[in-house]
């Protein structure tokens, strides 16, 4: 009988160790080259907090605004955070979801996606590990079980970036005209094809430029290509970046409202006229801005 | 002459086999344990690995501002002033730091592994653990490596306890089975790893060595100490 128990307990210990460990996951790759088969990640064994498919999302409910009914919704909910929800979880999960009480979001979310026991059980672990705050998914979410944290990433994470996202305002007023796009063009002061990670609003000299969103400052200073800028972090892994002003109202680490003047527009660094330089980021990808320009301009 | 019933036969037969296998599996013993113990460090390693990657994030982020704050402005100033590409000399700026985060972590985690498996494998089996001995071979690495493999150890059987707790329903009797595997798996294979470890320390006379060796696998034991094991929620 021993045998057997100890055969057992190795078959577990490694198994685990195989799906949950780099060193597992590095094994297991050695295995599928040799295999000609296509490997895992090994970083996913870190749990992570980035959220990494919102593009297709994001196209979803910028489709679902032009055309969203203005109903009433419940304490709680944001008309971001409906969008979010109906454009990345689908509408059975929106119709499920409305019903839940929605003061702490991230909470909501996760019970939704995880179920009860499983989040319970992971807080339980977080505790007795002794973190901090427990009940925040950024402290247990390493003591869910793996599967559990990619559908967390997904519910939880993604949704709140792409409602964070979707709840940013407009730096200038929204009839200022784009005078160059997101994406490949020819630069007009290099004169050679370079990919434009953001969006030129032509605004004169002296435009006061306001906070598309509340958040800390991350950057604040001047150089020769972006000239003046800023970049504001708005939590859930977005930024947004201010560049060629004339003067920066703000300093590192403050935090700003949204709507606050951060910055007077210029013509500073690498530019060919006066214009804003207005940029979006999401984990660090760069994001098109005007996909989120407010109707009517 | 009482006739055997035909089960019996059968039954003898089976237990024949049974105990012919737990005989063969029984004489893996020494491969199981071997093999247990590796997995073992490595589930431990892992815990404490993924708290290191967000306390390297926090501190990469902190760099990055700091060095914002400090040399941004000097460094821009002196770009302009030679001619030089400022992206060359911010070279903070873009970094991709969750990844470099990640991958520095990995890297820790990897080395620990095995230096720590290296500790109970490279030594004799059959070594008894002494206090007397202990002390003649006190040096750095023989302070840290009681420390770090414990942790590390006990980090790795509530791994395992908690994969085994995720693969049953939420009940309290799945807690009690998670932690009798989690203490079987402790005192089957890191209680021996620890020991043959820790027994087999010694001088080595080489004190650079032993202290790169003790700063290797530190940063792991103390994280999975710290929250690797659960006991600090239950602390006052």
């Amino acid at each position: 009988m021993r045998g057997f128990l100890e055969l057992g307990l190795l078959a577990a210990v490694c198994t685990a160790c195989w799906v949950r460990t780099p060193a597992g996951i590095l094994a297991a790759d050695l295995v599928a080259w040799a295999r000609g088969a296509p490997g895992r990640d090994v970083l996913a064994a870190f749990s992570t907090e980035v959220p990494e498919r919102v593009d297709e999302a994001i196209r979803q409910a910028v489709a679902q605004r032009q055309d969203a009914p203005a109903t009433p919704l419940p304490p709680g909910w944001s008309p971001a955070l409906d969008l979010a929800v109906r454009a990345h979880l689908g509408e059975q999960a929106a119709a499920q979801l409305i019903l839940l009480p929605m003061d702490r979001p991230e909470a909501t979310l996760e019970r939704w996606a995880l179920g009860e026991d499983v989040v319970e059980r992971a807080i339980r672990r977080a505790a007795a590990a002794g973190e901090a705050e427990p009940s925040s998914l950024a402290a247990h979410r390493r003591y869910l079980p793996a599967e559990a944290q990619a559908r967390a990433g997904e519910a939880v994470d993604e949704v709140l970036a792409l409602a964070t996202v979707l709840d940013l305002g407009w730096p200038v007023g929204a009839t200022i005209r784009v005078t160059s796009s997101f994406g490949w063009r020819d630069h007009p002061v290099l004169h050679e094809r370079r990919f434009h990670e953001g969006i030129d609003l032509g605004v004169p000299v002296g435009t006061p430029i306001a906070a598309a969103g509340a958040g800390t400052v991350s950057r604040a200073r001047s150089d020769a290509i972006n000239g003046q800028h800023l970049i504001l972090s708005h939590g859930r892994g977005v930024t947004t970046a201010y560049c060629h002003g004339s003067a920066l109202h703000v300093g590192p680490g403050e935090a700003v409202a949204r709507g606050e003047v951060v910055m007077d527009s210029g013509s500073t660094g690498r530019s060919s006229g006066p214009h804003l330089h207005f940029g979006l980021r999401i984990d660090g990808r760069a994001v098109d801005p005007a996909l989120f320009r407010p109707t009517g301009g | 002459m009482p006739a055997v019933p035909p089960h019996r036969g059968l039954i003898r037969a089976l237990l024949a086999l049974f105990r012919g296998s737990d005989r063969a599996a029984g004489g893996l013993a020494r491969l199981c344990t071997t093999l247990g113990q590796v997995a073992l460090v490595c589930l431990g390693a892992h815990l404490a690995a993924d708290h290191l990657d967000d306390q390297l994030l926090r501190g990469f982020f902190a760099a990055q501002a700091w060095l914002d704050l400090t040399l941004a402005g000097p460094l821009l100033r002196f770009s302009e002033a030679v001619g030089a590409r400022y992206e060359t000399l911010l070279f903070w700026d873009d970094l991709p730091l969750a990844t470099l985060a990640a991958w520095s972590a990995l890297i820790v985690e990897l080395v620990a592994c095995a230096l720590l498996s290296a500790s109970f494998l490279l030594t004799p089996r059959q070594v008894r653990l002494s206090w007397a001995a202990w002390r003649q071979a006190l040096s750095v690495h023989a302070l840290v490596l009681p420390v770090a493999l414990s942790g590390v150890l006990s980090a790795g059987a509530w791994s395992m306890s908690m994969a085994v707790e995720d693969l049953l329903p939420a009940a309290t009797w799945a807690s009690v089975i998670a932690w009798i595997v989690a203490a079987a798996v402790g005192l089957r294979f890191g209680l021996p790893a620890w020991l043959r470890a820790v027994a087999a320390l010694e001088r080595s006379g080489k004190p650079l060595r032993d202290l790169a060796v003790a700063l290797g696998i530190l940063p792991l034991g103390l994280l999975a100490w710290q929250h690797g094991v659960p006991l600090w929620g239950w602390l006052p």
